[in-house]
């Protein structure tokens, strides 16, 4: 609550001070929770506990247990202060382009510019950024790894993505599975986005598809949504109720009690998320709509997260109010395809040239996102290796799953630096392939609904009600789902989206 | 539908003196519990005060 105060004033000092103190206060309280998940666990009475809740609530307290320890703190808080550098140092940066003064993500806005010539000269700004702080942003990250390295072995791991795997609570899958499953990406996905990227460098109709390029993907630009604000919430309550499942009463429940804060404002923090406050069974849905198709993006997955988070709220114990990360981003991908039907709401004309749209970026997402993945494996297997080390890798890993790929004269990415760019590997390792397992599972979801609607949406109800009661493959297993990380799984969501595309 | 407002949910404060207190209150009573039912209720309390 605190923490969503703060971010819908940043201005306010009040909310400021009451952020900073719970921030304190937090790890106290989370150490007294571990203190008697610890307690039960070792006591006798553990199995009555699993027979009561459930076994994963065990398993989840086992991660839990494991990855925390009085002895790793000076470290955990030495990682975070890093984060937090990497953080500032990115939105210290100031571009002075066409006129105005932008930060980062304004200026990402230019790269789906139809002009090219525009396209190369932002990329070249953010690139040049990115040279000219790479001592520090290596430096950043060199800590980084070895504060994590060393928090693994303190723990007694081997190695810190065995760390990792525990502290994200995946208890039904390991490294080698992920292995695996990049594999498969390599195998069936890669090909299919080299026949997009193909396809759209001929639409754009240049020689050579460049990576500013790369979010462009017609002459015409991005679909964007019609209608001012209140006309959008019009459209998006109509198909709430028209979707039914539940949706209807669940959205209008959310407007009556304003829990969603989703209008750009001076003083309101960025982003999108979804919070929610279990005592009182509500979930939040906060974002900042800027008048692209990622308004509509953005508000059907923040809800989908909303709607699991509100089916489940009744769960026996806290830990199962929310699944685990590539679980609960089933439950809101899948709603950015269940909502399909109903994109003519919001687009009109252009309705199918977003979903084609939409599904095409999805595809194009997993092959970068087993790239960041493997990255990070190797680096926490070489610890230490140099920061060049790491740049040599990330140009081999791309020219293995991103083939398509070519910078041209922008040095840096051009080395090895792009993913300096990518927060999540300096702020949340091996939090990533969770995007892409759950990209895979919400396109299952698409081809159902394509075969039987109805049946689809009873499927994502009864999943978003599980919550976090059961690990990742069982609960996807238990919506007639294919496990991204069972043999197979890729194939047939290849299959599906190639016919849609007619690629 | 229910009767329910973001604006009147109030913004917990909780102290660290007293949430220690409840939590060695709740394992001594998880301890102390004769059967089945009195240790999952005492787990019950604890998890409604982590919500
Ligand atoms: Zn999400």
């Amino acid at each position: 609550m605190v923490g969503l105060r703060f971010q819908q004033d940043t201005r306010d000092a009040e909310r400021k001070a009451a952020l900073e103190a719970h921030d304190e206060l937090a790890p106290k309280f989370g150490e007294l929770a571990i203190d008697l998940m610890r307690h039960v666990r070792s006591g006798p009475h553990g199995a009555e506990v699993a027979a009561h809740f459930g076994a994963h609530l065990l398993d989840l307290w086992e991660c839990k247990i494991a990855s925390y320890d009085p002895a790793i703190e000076a470290e955990v808080i030495a990682e975070s202060k890093l984060s937090n550098a990497y953080t500032q140092l990115v939105a210290s940066a100031r571009f002075e382009f066409r006129g105005e003064t932008l930060n980062h993500s304004q200026l990402g806005k230019f790269t789906q510019h139809a002009d090219r010539e525009v396209r190369h000269q932002a990329a070249s700004l953010r690139w040049d950024w990115f040279e000219e702080n790479a001592a520090e942003l290596d430096r950043i990250f060199d800590e980084q790894v070895h504060l994590r390295a060393q928090q693994a072995e303190k723990l007694g791991f081997g190695n810190y993505a065995e760390l990792a795997y525990k502290k994200l609570g995946r208890t039904d899958y390991d490294r080698n599975d992920v292995r695996g499953y990049r594999a498969a990406i390599l195998e069936h996905v890669v090909p299919l986005c080299a026949r997009i990227r193909e396809t759209q460098r001929e639409a754009l109709g240049v020689e050579r598809l460049m990576a500013w390029d790369e979010s462009v993907h017609d002459v015409d630009g991005n679909p964007a949504p019609s209608g001012t604000y209140a006309e959008k919430m019009d459209q998006a309550r109509a198909m709430f109720d028209a979707m039914d499942d539940g949706l209807g009463s669940f959205f209008r429940l959310m407007e009556s009690g304003r829990f969603l804060d989703l209008e750009a404002r001076e003083g309101k923090a960025g982003g999108g998320f979804c919070t929610s406050f279990p005592t009182h069974g509500m979930p939040f849905v906060f974002a900042n709509f800027n008048g692209t198709k990622g308004d509509v993006e953005v508000f059907t997955h923040e809800i989908g997260h909303a709607f699991q988070n509100y089916s489940s709220r009744d769960k026996t114990c806290i830990d199962f109010l929310w699944p685990t990360y590539e679980a609960a981003e089933v439950h809101s991908m899948s709603l950015e395809f269940l909502t399909w039907p109903h994109m003519e709401r919001f687009f009109g004309d252009d309705a199918e040239r977003f979903r084609r749209l939409h599904l095409t970026q999805s595809l194009l997402f997993l092959p970068y996102g087993v790239t960041v993945d493997a990255f990070q494996h190797w680096v926490y297997d070489n610890p230490s290796a140099t920061p060049g080390d790491r740049l040599s890798k990330w140009q081999e890993l791309e020219a293995l799953y991103l083939p398509w790929r070519s910078w041209g004269d922008l040095a840096r990415p051009a080395a090895g630096g792009m993913w300096q760019g990518q927060g999540h590997i300096y702020r949340a390792p091996f939090y990533y392939i969770d995007y892409t397992l759950a990209q895979v599972c919400a396109m299952q979801f698409l081809a159902k609904a394509e075969q039987d609607r109805g049946q689809a949406m009873d499927a994502y109800v009864t999943l978003c009600k599980r919550g976090g009661e059961a690990p990742f493959q069982d609960l996807v297993r238990s919506a007639g789902l294919v496990s991204p990380l069972d043999p197979g799984c890729l194939e047939g969501v290849v299959a599906t989206a190639t016919e849609y595309l007619g690629l | 539908m229910p009767d329910i407002a973001f604006a009147r949910i109030p913004t917990p404060t909780p102290t660290l003196e007293a949430v220690r207190g409840r939590y060695e209150e709740l394992r001594a009573a998880y301890d102390g519990a004769d059967d089945a039912g009195a240790r999952l209720e005492a787990l019950r309390s604890w998890d409604a005060l982590r919500r």
